[in-house]
């Protein structure tokens, strides 16, 4: 899902062992390290404000302003480079377990000198999610000279979409942030225009412990939500939401639609989420989903937004999938979110969705627009 | 200058460079937007404006259902929105680019897999025009200066506000919270926030868990965005009572501030304010804390599509010019004290200097 971006993530991103533990990071390294080609020397790994699930899931850094890399060494040692002067390390250096937390000046640079002190022979991996600047890899490369840059973040990606027992339990705590996020969105919105309500859901989800809160909100009445760029703004109803809150790294996402009034678009939105959520297992197809949704729907456009019917939601909020089309499969563990909405015009559209973690036989909703 | 204008400077550019077709990307991830800073729009996702000789200028926005926004916004301009920026320019130029005549900036900013499509659609041919276009695009219009005493007012209400709530025990991030939520409450749309406290601070940096303590000096840079322009105040803030030898040191940075302010007028070099703040200090004994590791700049431009008129700093030789608007911040470590913030926006006027924050920044305390 696109989101606003802020200038500065302002939330605690601290790294938090109490939520995280130490064991949890050795073993996502090892885990990194058993599926690197035996010929890599070594490993890249970047990450910015924007996306940084590949830097969290290894080290817990999310670059709170521009960006950051880590340098994973074949015997598992770890430096990370973090923006900023060397006296603003100090707080970088709370983001994170890693101890070698250095400032980042000159990314080709810090990699180039690092794969000469510290990587052994051979090419390196390299380890991106999609924010990685176009120009970044072919400067990295340029640093390294006759060394070989491999980009292996296809590979490694596999990982993030896997769940831990500790990342499942997070999600389930970032949708219960979420679920009071949306729950003073809705008492708010009844009085207040759309934009305070929104303040009130964020305010909400920080005070439930949410390290991060994105929101979306309708612009007019009915209308697809986008991002509050404008102090002005009316009372809307129907009022469309988004909400994604994210907590010790990982994400939850919601679609809701506010109306005082049931409407003929909002009911077989409604009606579409549910038969989505009475289709989905382990092992359902997107296809399958998405017939439900448009069985229930009936004549009425699947709204752009839930156009993909489920999503992958971890570290990022749209993980990336191993089909270029995304999601083509629920399988059994990961987090997803299903997206079920209509669209007939600029100002009469419906969104609703849910969290789930796909099981033999059914689905654990951790969330959902239905209640 | 007002947006539409900005836009027929980009055109201008375009005669002067001698080229047919210009792709405009924003550079988010240094906050600077040029996609904003021409057309009024901010996305959520990629966006890119195509300027073309002899048309209409146009916008092309993802997601796809990002429409509404961007036709609301981006006055003036044709919208596309599409959930695949690389195919929509291919079906816009079925023939390809004009060959020689074609000309891009920050391609390379965009996330790989959208850019290196791009990039290979354009070839290695196109000029790439991000100095010049920042240069072309310079001027604030009249809405951003009003947009920046809007931002600068919602600072300074911030700032009061964070004087009532700040606490021992509170953690920075948790006090960063409140206050961006404050200042969204107010009209924000966004915030360069840093805060960070210690009894001796190095730096300020973004905020952490890290929890006030009696005698902590609290560092804030507030930069609250109205509708997109940024307005930025440094402040400094003792928990408990300050000691007479911050007050002094804290006073002396003020008045090195107010110096720079001062020299600040049509026709100066940028590098000039800086020199001023420089001699109040070095005056003082602090010549050698007037450079890095302690300090890089003092202060700098103001803006989410751009950062003209660059840095305060003595290397800058841009000439200043009426209806700049830009911070002006000492920012300076002291041994005996740590690094002390203060800072006011200000905008160049034809009489010299207009001060958009209306209480110029005090040491302020909070109490135990």
């Amino acid at each position: 899902m696109r989101v606003t971006q802020p200038a500065v993530l302002v939330g605690n991103y601290d790294w938090d062992e109490t939520l995280v533990p130490r064991a949890e990071y050795e073993a996502r390294l090892k885990e990194v390290l058993a599926k690197l080609d035996g010929g890599l020397a070594g490993l890249v790994v970047y990450g910015n404000k924007v996306d940084n699930a590949a830097l969290a899931y290894l080290t817990n850094f999310a670059p709170k302003i521009e960006s950051g890399i880590a340098l994973v060494a074949k015997d598992g040692k770890v430096r990370v480079h973090a923006a900023g002067s060397p006296q603003m390390m100090i707080n970088a250096k709370r983001l994170t377990w890693v101890e070698d937390v250095r400032p980042q000046r000159d990314v080709p640079k810090h990699v180039a000198d690092w794969a000469a002190e510290a990587a052994a022979q051979g090419p390196l991996g390299f380890w991106a999610t999609e924010a990685m600047p176009a120009d970044l890899l072919p400067r990295l490369q340029a640093g390294l000279g006759d060394r070989k840059l491999v980009d292996v973040s296809a590979t490694l990606n596999a990982l993030l979409r896997e769940k831990s027992p500790v990342a499942l339990k997070l999600s389930h705590e970032a949708c219960g942030m979420l679920a009071k996020a949306m729950a003073a969105l809705k008492v708010r919105s009844t009085k207040a225009t759309g934009r305070e309500a929104a303040v009130a859901a964020e305010q909400a989800a920080a005070d439930a412990g949410a390290q991060d809160v994105r929101m979306l909100i309708s612009l007019s009445k009915g209308g697809t939500p986008t991002a509050i760029d404008y102090p002005e703004g009316p009372k809307l109803d129907p009022l469309l939401a988004y909400i994604a809150v994210r907590h010790a790294g990982y994400w939850a996402e919601g679609f809701v639609t506010l109306s005082a009034a049931e409407n003929p678009m909002l009911t077989r939105t409604r009606a579409a989420l549910k038969a989505m959520l009475a289709a989905a297992k382990a092992g359902t197809t997107v296809a399958e989903l998405r017939d439900a949704a448009q069985s229930a729907l009936g004549g009425l456009a699947i709204h752009p937004a839930a156009h993909k019917a489920a999503v992958g939601v971890g570290l990022q909020l749209e993980e990336v999938e191993s089909e270029p089309g995304g999601v083509a499969r629920l399988e059994a563990g990961r987090v997803y979110s299903l997206r079920a909405g209509a669209h007939l015009s600029l100002s009469d559209n419906a969104l609703l969705s849910a969290m789930i973690v796909p099981k033999a036989g059914g689905v654990d909703v951790l969330w959902s627009a239905l209640g | 200058m007002d947006i539409g204008g900005r836009r027929e400077a980009a055109q201008r550019l375009m005669e002067r460079e001698g080229v047919d077709v210009m792709l405009v990307a924003p550079n988010e991830l240094n906050r600077v937007d040029t996609v904003f800073h021409m057309t009024g729009y901010r996305g959520v996702g990629e966006s890119l404006a195509v300027l073309r000789k002899g048309e209409k200028p146009l916008l092309i926005v993802t997601p796809e259902w990002e429409a509404e926004r961007a036709q609301a916004r981006a006055k003036g301009w044709e919208v596309r929105a599409t959930d695949d920026l690389p195919q929509a320019i291919a079906a816009l130029f079925p023939k390809g680019l004009p060959a020689g005549r074609t000309a891009t900036v920050n391609l390379g900013r965009l996330p790989a897999a959208i850019g290196n499509k791009l990039i290979a659609f354009v070839g290695k041919d196109a000029k790439k025009l991000e100095k010049q276009l920042e240069i072309a695009l310079m001027p604030k219009t009249g809405d951003e200066i009003e947009h920046a005493r809007r931002a600068t007012a919602i600072a300074e209400k911030g700032f009061e506000r964070m004087l009532e709530v700040a606490k021992v025990g509170m953690a920075e991030c948790d006090l960063a919270v409140q206050m961006k939520l404050y200042m969204e409450e107010l009209g924000a749309d966004d915030n360069f926030w840093l805060m960070t406290a210690s009894p001796h601070n190095r730096a300020v940096q973004p905020s952490s868990g890290r929890k006030l303590e009696v005698g902590d000096i609290i560092l804030v840079e507030m930069t609250p965005t109205y509708k997109g322009q940024l307005a930025q105040i440094c402040r400094t803030v003792v928990v408990g009572p300050p000691s007479n030898l911050l007050a002094e040191k804290y006073a002396l940075v003020v008045r090195a501030m107010e110096a720079g302010i001062r020299t600040v007028k049509p026709g100066i070099r940028m590098g000039d304010v800086a020199k001023a703040i420089d001699a109040v200090l070095s005056a003082q004994g602090y010549a050698e804390y007037c450079h890095p590791p302690h300090i890089r700049r003092r202060g700098h431009g103001l803006g989410h599509g751009s950062n003209a008129p660059g840095d305060v700093a003595p290397a800058n030789d841009t000439i200043l010019e009426e209806d700049m608007v830009f911070v002006v911040h000492p920012n300076q470590y002291l041994p005996e004290t740590g690094y002390l913030l203060c800072g006011e926006p200000v905008r160049v006027i034809a009489t010299g200097v207009e001060q958009l924050s209306k209480r110029t920044a005090w040491l302020a305390s909070v109490p135990v």
